[in-house]
């Protein structure tokens, strides 16, 4: 007897494993953010000139003597000038990263100038900015530049001699 | 008289099953995890003050800095989106622990003490299945940090489970 040989030809299933695209695994995932960050050119502040009240004559009574921002001397009082000595307001430059504004402040409105012997101190008082702000210039190293005047109030009987002093300036980025 | 052989071929059910299987196919429930970028972390501009310092990002969105003048806005925290497919919903957050952000002329910043919120790890919510993740970090500035933009990318990891 002839045999029907069955072959059976069963092809197993084939069962494929789909990993979803992506970064999603089963059982973790990542993901990548980007960290940023800007690195501006810090602000410097240099002086380039003294808050100079020159030489003044003293009276009597006492008097008062004012250097502007804009560098525009007057005197009141019995308080008169003499020649020989530089007048003019203090002047900083300013550095930093170009084109960006920064704002300007004395930290204290009044300074004191002494020659040495506490009685005899003198007060500079108010002290003047030139502006209460600036703008560096738009080169890649950023200028500016700025003035500081100020009244300086003489005694009657202020003492002859050199006063000297200093007061603070301070800038900072808007 | 020869008789032919019938053969008789079956081809037997080809089943080409193609299945999509999820790993942990037993008790809890299969579950696919995924992590999506939302938004990057960015610390926006500063100028190093004369030591140097730091400047944080804090999870909850908050710019601070020691030694660093801190200018303008432009700051945010990273933000990523877990999901996941069914199970449990609990996952745990790896986070780097640090990287270096690269600059001008080959300059570089480290930034780490990396924190994120939820801390450690979550648990996504119902019905869409998902939690955002916001992710926080300390960025190191030297005094003379040369001036320019400086970026990195910076990886996060979820796990499923607890």
């Amino acid at each position: 007897m002839k045999k029907s040989t069955l072959i059976a030809l069963s092809v197993v299933a084939v069962a494929a494993l789909l990993v979803p695209a992506g970064s999603a695994m089963a059982q973790s995932a990542s993901a990548a953010g980007s960290a940023t960050a800007t690195i501006v050119r810090p602000l410097t502040l240099a002086a380039s000139d003294t808050l100079r009240f020159g030489n003044i004559a003293v009276g009597t009574t006492g008097g008062t003597v004012t250097i502007t921002p804009a560098n525009v001397l007057s005197f009141s009082g019995d308080s008169t000038p003499i020649s020989g000595l530089p007048t003019g307001p203090a002047s900083f430059n300013v550095t930093g990263a170009s084109s960006l504004g920064f704002s300007i402040s004395l930290p204290s409105t009044s300074t004191t100038i002494t020659n040495g012997t506490a009685a005899q101190d003198m007060t500079v008082s108010p002290l003047t900015l030139s502006a209460a702000s600036g703008t560096l210039s738009s080169a890649a190293l950023g200028l500016a530049s700025f003035t500081v005047g100020g009244t300086l109030t003489v005694a009657g009987s202020q003492a002859a001699g050199n006063y000297t002093g200093t007061f603070n300036v301070m800038v900072a980025y808007n | 008289m020869r008789k032919p052989y019938r053969l008789s071929l079956f081809a037997g059910a080809l089943a080409l099953l193609t299945a999509s299987l999820s790993a942990a196919a037993q008790a809890p429930a299969a579950a696919t995890i995924s992590l999506q970028s939302d938004a990057d972390l960015a610390f926006g501009a500063m100028a190093p003050g004369p030591s140097g310092g730091s400047v944080t990002v804090s999870p909850v969105g908050s710019r601070t800095s020691t030694g660093v003048v801190l200018l303008g806005g432009g700051f945010g925290v990273a933000s990523f989106t877990v999901s996941i497919s069914g199970g449990n919903p609990h996952y745990t957050i790896t986070l780097p622990s640090s990287v270096t952000l690269l600059g001008p002329s080959g300059a570089t910043m480290t930034l780490d003490s990396f924190l994120s919120d939820p801390s450690g790890g979550g648990k996504v919510d119902p019905p869409q299945r998902t939690g955002k993740i916001a992710v926080g970090g300390t960025l190191r500035v030297a005094a003379n940090q040369p001036s320019g933009t400086y970026a990195a990318p910076f990886l996060v990891t979820v796990n499923l489970g607890n």
